[in-house]
């Protein structure tokens, strides 16, 4: 195998979250001494609460692209971080492209971007198979992984855990947060809950909050990453509270506010809790000791990844949040839970970088 | 003797039926006493009422009805079988029931009838607040007690049912020589899930069928043309094998004969994800999973995917090849997921029994931190309330030119209504990769407006 320590390594992303969490992934590797290449097709997207992470160039390419192109000779590896049937379908075309190419196909490492838990996380893993790595979050991910292959004809593929590595901040698990202000950011997600109905339910019910606590402010912090359209706008909390302002005058309470394009990680950054349905950049919020909010108002979905708050220990309904004293002792997450989402682990580069090199050996016996 | 458990299970679907009628097969010296109420529903084979009446007294009460007869306070332990909301609202009704009345409330059971392809997490979800939940096997549990570890709900009860159908006495005895050569395939009303496959699996099945002339393969769908059920298919398998193929090979037949009858002759039996796989076994025929549409978690057959059933009837000359190969399902991976012989009703009834003498408080659902709704529609059709959401967001996703989010909404309304031709419309349009294509696909289907009034 190559001497050197530094390995070089093609990291390639579609969806949102997915280039979010990999910017932070290549950022991170850099750090620790790799030649980080990004690439991925959304680079004109000039918005949002996530970009922050990478600050390297980025290759105008779709993961398909990479997979077809001449780039990948000439890296150690290759992460690819996109849905779970995209990355079958990355696997496969880049396997073809090697054989027509005549050159052999280096080793390809992958993982879901956010933890999940139960369906989806088997769903997910199955897709994944067939990568020589695959990265997981913590010991939860591991057991299932060793229960979808434990009877299995093959060797499973070799899995590392990383931890929480999507969230850029260092991890401040437990500890309790520096209140600055008396404020709740609200998490808002493009696709939950879906219908027009459901959303009108939960603007009022944090309305009623807002009401409850005179002296506290609600953020509705949009995804604005996810609103690519005037339309998605128009349907967003924003717009009906915008519409409720000017059609229903008085009745929407002045301390309902909406938070700006990209200004989740100074929005948080003040917040004393972050609420949410099912909101991946709740993690940022865990990850900065900042009490979070599960909402259980809107039932429970399989497929909006509910499945994920269940033993956090915050899963509780905003009707049931009746006075300043309960939003001051909101308890920190579940620490049996935190661990088995890999809360724990906080050196999941030197894990991975590890797991990269054993593979490369391998691959060079 | 133990004193006699005075049972009552509550089904509504056919396949919820079937269920509880395999949960009235126990031995006499366990004591049991069966009560069925089939919820009256269009559709329900008039045979399988008749089956039920072999195990058990059979009653046919709606559920309001149900509720206020006098006889329900003489019932040790009452078993739900019925869809996931209806779960949770008939616990909700009952308890309601037993308060107003003053009467001690049974022991609620329910469970999942068959193998659960998806969504398992939140079908826990809605049986929370039972008593004791029925599962399959250490597969089911494992995945239970992951889901609730941490919560206050870790402790929750459950009972092995196992997969096994099919009473012992009832077992085959014929020679396998015997047997027919003859290939059973089970059909699934949504499995595999797009049409395109569903043609494509039809004739693959026919030119296996043109190249074993000394085998017949026998199609045994799901339900007859005229029958509902749950799942009631996009169209009937009838049609389309007549549009796939035109002319049916001689040696390909479709049956309605039970598919019990059916295996207990014959020597193989496929399906892409059918629970009928341990139909097969009980009986004797070997089953195999088929393959040619990948092993998706889509189609279920992820489920078996290290069973070692599975095989690509594509890459076999012949039935006569694909017989001589045929391996014996792994026994590691058959008592994983729940069919071994130590997983049978009768565990269920023990458990009862176990409650009855040692009563544990079920936890609440609203512990702060743990809180689980179950949003629950009280009126007679949730099913229709769930399609009115998932057509309205799906119409949503359409005007904001979502494709993607409005496909995943008109599948799901395609499952709940599989008939209906303009879901089936919209859902081809927005699958469309042209650009042009959609919007002349959209223009062409109606858009879904709820009407205020059914």
């Amino acid at each position: 195998m190559d001497q050197r320590l530094n390995l070089r390594l093609l990291l390639t992303a579609s969806g949102d979250w997915e280039i979010h969490a990999c910017g932070v992934l290549a950022e991170q590797l850099q750090q620790h001494g790799c030649d980080v290449f990004v690439a991925h097709s959304n680079t004109d997207s000039g918005s949002p609460a996530f970009t922050s992470a990478w600050h390297g160039p980025v290759l105008p390419l779709s993961p398909l692209q990479v997979a077809i192109s001449d780039l990948c000779r000439h890296v150690d590896a290759i992460g690819i971080f996109a849905a779970p049937d995209n990355v079958r379908e990355f696997r496969q075309t880049y396997q073809l492209a090697c054989r027509l190419a005549n050159h052999r196909a280096g080793p390809v490492f992958s993982g879901p971007a956010q933890p999940l838990r139960g369906d989806l996380l088997e769903a997910d893993l199955l897709e994944r198979m067939g990568c020589e790595l695959l990265c997981l979050h913590g010991p939860e991910e591991a057991e299932v992984l060793q229960e979808l292959t434990q009877h299995a004809r093959q060797p499973p593929p070799a899995s590392v855990q990383l931890g929480l590595w999507q969230v850029p901040a260092p991890p401040r698990w437990r500890s309790t947060a520096e209140h600055q202000d008396r404020s709740i950011v609200f998490l808002e997600q493009q696709d939950f809950p879906a219908t027009s109905s459901s959303r009108n339910r939960l603007l009022a019910l944090l309305e009623q909050l807002a009401h409850r606590l005179p002296d506290w402010t609600i953020v509705i912090q949009p995804d604005y990453r996810q609103m690519e359209t005037p339309e998605d706008m128009n349907n967003g909390l924003a717009a009906l509270l915008h519409d409720r302002r000017h059609n229903v005058h008085g009745q929407s309470p002045a301390n309902l506010q909406v938070g700006g394009n990209g200004a989740l990680p100074a929005v948080l950054s003040h917040a004393s809790a972050a609420a949410t349905l099912t909101s991946p950049a709740a993690l940022m919020a865990i990850a900065r000791g900042i009490p979070v909010i599960a909402l259980a108002d809107f039932g429970f979905s399989s497929a909006g990844n509910s499945a994920f708050w269940m033993g956090s220990g915050v899963m509780r309904t905003l009707e049931s949040l009746q006075s300043e004293q309960q939003l001051l002792q909101l308890p920190p997450v579940h620490p049996g839970w935190l661990t088995a989402i890999g809360g724990d682990i906080n050196d999941g580069m030197e894990r991975l970088l590890m797991a990269l090199k054993q593979l490369l050996e391998r691959g060079q016996r | 003797m133990n004193d006699t458990l005075r049972v009552l299970l509550i089904g509504d679907t056919d396949s919820q039926l079937r269920y509880c009628r395999v949960l009235s097969q126990v031995p006499a010296d366990m004591n049991v006493q069966i009560t069925l109420n089939a919820v009256p529903r269009d559709g329900t084979p008039e045979s399988l009422l008749a089956q039920l009446a072999e195990v058990g007294t059979v009653w046919q009460l709606p559920l309001d009805r149900l509720l206020t007869q006098a006889a329900m306070a003489t019932f040790d332990a009452i078993g739900v079988f019925l869809t996931g909301s209806k779960i949770a609202a008939f616990r909700k009704q009952y308890k309601q029931a037993c308060q107003r009345r003053d009467i001690v409330p049974a022991v609620l059971f329910c469970g999942f009838n068959g193998v659960v392809l998806e969504n398992f997490e939140e079908g826990i979800t809605w049986r929370l607040g039972y008593d004791l939940i029925c599962l399959n096997g250490p597969r089911d549990q494992q995945r239970l007690r992951r889901f609730l570890r941490h919560t206050p709900f870790a402790a929750q009860a459950v009972a092995l049912t196992g997969l096994r159908r099919v009473r012992s006495a009832a077992m085959p005895s014929s020679d396998w020589a015997q047997r027919a050569r003859r290939l059973v395939f089970a059909e699934q009303v949504l499995m595999p899930r797009t049409a395109t496959d569903r043609y494509q699996m039809i004739r693959t099945l026919a030119d296996l069928a043109h190249r074993s002339p000394a085998w017949q393969i026998c199609v045994k769908p799901r339900v007859r043309p005229e029958e509902r059920t749950f799942h009631a298919g996009q169209e009937h398998i009838t049609q389309t094998i007549e549009k796939a193929l035109g002319k049916t090979p001689a040696n390909m037949v479709i049956s309605y004969q039970p598919i019990a009858e059916l295996l207990r002759d014959s020597r193989l039996m496929g399906t892409i994800s059918s629970t009928a796989v341990f139909d097969a076994l009980d009986l004797g025929c070997r089953p195999l999973v088929i393959a040619d549409f990948g092993c998706q978690n889509e189609n279920g057959t992820s489920f078996f995917k290290d069973s070692g059933l599975l095989h690509c009837l594509g890459h076999y000359q012949s039935l006569d090849e694909l017989e001589g190969q045929l391996s014996s399902p792994d026994p590691r991976w058959l008592h994983w997921v729940g069919y071994d012989p130590q997983y049978n009703p009768g565990v269920l009834y023990s458990q009862i029994r176990n409650i009855l003498a040692h009563p544990t408080a079920v936890p609440s659902l609203d512990i702060p931190g743990y809180h689980i709704t179950q949003i629950v529609c009280d009126g007679p059709n949730n099913h229709g309330a769930a399609l009115n959401q998932l057509r309205m967001a799906a119409e949503e996703a359409i005007r904001k030119r979502r494709w993607q989010e409005a496909e995943v909404m008109l599948q799901k309304a395609q499952r709940l209504r599989p008939e209906n031709r303009n879901i089936n419309r919209r859902l081809k349009a927005v699958r469309s990769k042209s650009v042009m294509l959609r919007s002349v696909r959209l223009a062409l289907s109606q858009r879904y407006q709820p009407r205020t009034q059914e």
